[in-house]
C-alpha cells in the first residue's frame, strides 16, 4: 500500500471534526453502495476526488493506490461481466456452461455491474484516505469514542493504524537484510523462490512484532492503561458552523439516494 | 525515615525456564534515595525493574515469591495501573515506550487514563516538558526525535502522573556523550529538586559515583552487594568477577596501590583523587 498517514495542511477538510468526517464517509460509502449504474458511481468518483483536490492531498497517490488495486479490479470485472445473469446479450463466447451458472454470453447488465462494482471498490479505496489524511489519529480516536466506542477498542484500533507505516519500514529493512545475505529474491524467481523469500521476511517480523508487543504492554501497563477509573481527555473536539452544513449535506444525500433508488434511478 | 520500596526475599523465573532470573533478592529503600543498579548483562536489572509495579510476574508470567510493597501498595494484591501512580517504570528502550501521535498526547496519556481532570492534565503537562526542557515539542511526532530527546519525553510521561518513585531502566545506553549527559541532568534534578525516589540501572558508574546515594550490584540474579558508592567501588575484586567496570579514577588508583602505592581509601570521584594525589606528592 501506498504510504497513508496524516498530511499536516490546512483545508476545510482538516477544519472538520472528526466526527464529521466519519459520518461524511458513511454517508458516501451507503450512497455509493445504493447505485450500481457505473454513471452514478463515477459522478461520485469525480466528488471524492474533488475532495482531495480540495483537501490539498497529492493527487499522484491516487495513482499509487490504483496500481495496487488493478490486479483485483481485473478479477473482479471479468467475473461480473461473466457471470451476471443480464437479458441484453452482447457477445457470446462459449456454449451455456449450467454446471457454473454461465449463460456463454457476456451481457451489457453483467459489464455495467462488473464496472459499477469495480467503481465502488475505487470510491472506498479513496474515500478512506481522505479521513486517514486529514485527521490526526488521536482526533480520530476521540471521534471513536464520543460514537461510544470502547476506549480500549479505539485506542488498540488506531494505535494499529498509525503504527503500520513503521511496521512498513521494518519489513522493508528487513527485507534488505536479507538480500545482502543473499536470501531470496523477492522481485523475480519462480512462485516457490518468491515464497521462501517472504517467509524470510515474516519470521522475523512476527517475532519482533510479539517482543514487541510484550514491552509494549509494559510500558502501556505503566502508564495506567486499563486502570479501573473513569478515563478524562485532554483533547476536546466541537462542532462548528461548517460540520453542521456537512451533516445536514449528508442526510440529504442519503435520503437522496434513498428516493432515486425507490425510483428505480441509478440501478442497473 | 520510612521505607517508599520494601522488597522481601523475591525469587523468580520467566516461564519455560529453570534457572531463576531473580534470586532472594532483599532490600528496602528509604523516601527521597538516589539508588543505582549495576550488573552485567542478563544479570537480572531489567527483571527486577519489572517488579517494583508488578508487571513481572503479572505480565511475563512465570513463578514468583517474596513480597515487592511500594508506598504501602503490594504488587501481589494491586494491579499494574494502581502501582503506576506510585512508581513510573521508564523501560529499557524508548522507542518502545512511545506509541501516541505527538508528544502532548504521549504525556497526557498516563494523566488521562489516571482520570486527572482535564485542567490538571494541562498544568501537570506544561511543568513536566518544562522539567524536562521540551517546551514547544508538544506537536512533535514522538518517534522522530533524537534518542536522547525521547528518554527524557518518556521521563516526562511517568513524571506527569506524579509517582513517588521513578524507575529508569538503562536511559543511556544508547545515547551519545550529549544525550547522555542531557538526560543523566534530568533523573539527577527529578531527585535533588523533587525529591523523588529514584532508581537507575545503568552502566554509567562514573555519574553513580558522583550522584547515587547507594549502589546495588546485581549478579546472576542475586544482589551480591548492597552499599554506598564509595564502598561498592572499593571492591576491585568482586567488581571484576561480576564483569562491571568501575570509574575510571578507581580503577587508575587500584593500579597504583598494587604498585605500592599508599592508598587506603580508593577517590571515586576525579575531586577526590586530585587531592588524593597532591597529598600522595607533598606527603
Ligand atoms: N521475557 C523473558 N522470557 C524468558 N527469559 C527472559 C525474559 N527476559 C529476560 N529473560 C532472561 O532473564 C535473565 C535476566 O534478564 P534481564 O533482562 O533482567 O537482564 P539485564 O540485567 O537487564 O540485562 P541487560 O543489561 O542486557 O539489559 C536473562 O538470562 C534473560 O535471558
Ligand atoms: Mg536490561
Amino acid at each position: 500500500m501506498a504510504d497513508v498517514g496524516y498530511i499536516n495542511q490546512d483545508s476545510f477538510l482538516h477544519r472538520l471534526d472528526a466526527r464529521t468526517k466519519l459520518i461524511l464517509m458513511l454517508a458516501i460509502l451507503v450512497v455509493v453502495l445504493v447505485f450500481t449504474d457505473p454513471i452514478y458511481v463515477i459522478a461520485i468518483l469525480f466528488l471524492v476526488l474533488g475532495a482531495w483536490k480540495l483537501a490539498k492531498l497529492p493527487l499522484n497517490m491516487v495513482g499509487d493506490i490504483f496500481k495496487y488495486f488493478t490486479g483485483i479490479a481485473v478479477i473482479i470485472f471479468v467475473l461480473q461481466a461473466f457471470f451476471y445473469p443480464g437479458e441484453t446479450n452482447l457477445l457470446q463466447i462459449s456454449n451455456p456452461i449450467p454446471a457454473i451458472g454461465f449463460s456463454g454470453y457476456i451481457t451489457l447488465q453483467g459489464v455495467m455491474y462488473g464496472l459499477a462494482l469495480v467503481l465502488r471498490l475505487v470510491v472506498i479505496m479513496t474515500v478512506a484516505p481522505l479521513l486517514v489524511m486529514t485527521t490526526p489519529m488521536s482526533d480520530l480516536m476521540l471521534a471513536l469514542v464520543k460514537f461510544k466506542v470502547p476506549y480500549r477498542f479505539a485506542f488498540i484500533l488506531t494505535t494499529a493504524m498509525s503504527l503500520f507505516p513503521s511496521i512498513q519500514n521494518r519489513a522493508e529493512l528487513i527485507q534488505q537484510a536479507q538480500l545482502c545475505r543473499g536470501v531470496g529474491d523477492f522481485e523475480s524467481g519462480n512462485f516457490f523462490v518468491r515464497l521462501r523469500a517472504s517467509a524470510s521476511i515474516l519470521t522475523p517480523l512476527i517475532l519482533g512484532a510479539f517482543r514487541d508487543s510484550q514491552i509494549l504492554d509494559v510500558a502501556m501497563s505503566s502508564r495506567a492503561f486499563g486502570a479501573p477509573i473513569q478515563r478524562t481527555f485532554l483533547l476536546e473536539s466541537h462542532f462548528r458552523q461548517a460540520d453542521y452544513i456537512f451533516l445536514a449535506g449528508s442526510c440529504l444525500s442519503l435520503v437522496g439516494a434513498v428516493i432515486l433508488r425507490i425510483m428505480h434511478l441509478g440501478v442497473v | 525515615m520510612q521505607n517508599i520500596i520494601e522488597v522481601a526475599n523475591i525469587t523468580y523465573a520467566y516461564p519455560r525456564t529453570d534457572i531463576p532470573a531473580l534470586n532472594n533478592i532483599s532490600f528496602s529503600v528509604p523516601q527521597g534515595q538516589f539508588v543505582a543498579i549495576i550488573g552485567p548483562t542478563g544479570a537480572g536489572k531489567s527483571t527486577l525493574c519489572y517488579c517494583f509495579n508488578g508487571a513481572v510476574p503479572r505480565l511475563f508470567g512465570g513463578e514468583m515469591s517474596g513480597s515487592v510493597v511500594v508506598a504501602g501498595k503490594d504488587t501481589y494484591e494491586n494491579e499494574i495501573p494502581v502501582m503506576a501512580q506510585h512508581v513510573g517504570l521508564v523501560v529499557q528502550n524508548a522507542r518502545n515506550q512511545l506509541f501516541n501521535v505527538n508528544v502532548q498526547c504521549e504525556i497526557a496519556f498516563g494523566c488521562e487514563n489516571l482520570g486527572f481532570p482535564r485542567q490538571k492534565i494541562i498544568q501537570n503537562l506544561h511543568d513536566a516538558l518544562t522539567f524536562v526542557g521540551l517546551q514547544g515539542y508538544e506537536n512533535r511526532q514522538p518517534t522522530a526525535l533524537s534518542g536522547g530527546q525521547q528518554q527524557r519525553v518518556a521521563i516526562a510521561c511517568v513524571l506527569a502522573m506524579e509517582p513517588d518513585v521513578l524507575v529508569l531502566d538503562e536511559p543511556t545506553s544508547e545515547l551519545d556523550p550529549i544525550g547522555s549527559e542531557q538526560v543523566m541532568e534530568t533523573i539527577t534534578r527529578l531527585n535533588r529538586s523533587l525529591g523523588k525516589t529514584v532508581i537507575l540501572v545503568s552502566h554509567d558508574t562514573e555519574f553513580i559515583a558522583q550522584f547515587a546515594d547507594r549502589v546495588l550490584v546485581i549478579n546472576d540474579g542475586s544482589l551480591v552487594l548492597d552499599g554506598s558508592p564509595r564502598e561498592v567501588f572499593s571492591k576491585a575484586d568482586l567488581l571484576s568477577s561480576c564483569r562491571i567496570r568501575p570509574p575510571q579514577v578507581c580503577q587508575l588508583s587500584y593500579e597504583l596501590r598494587k604498585k605500592g602505592f599508599p592508598i587506603t581509601d580508593i577517590p571515586i570521584t576525579i575531586d577526590e583523587a586530585v587531592t588524593l594525589y597532591e597529598g600522595l606528592q607533598h606527603g
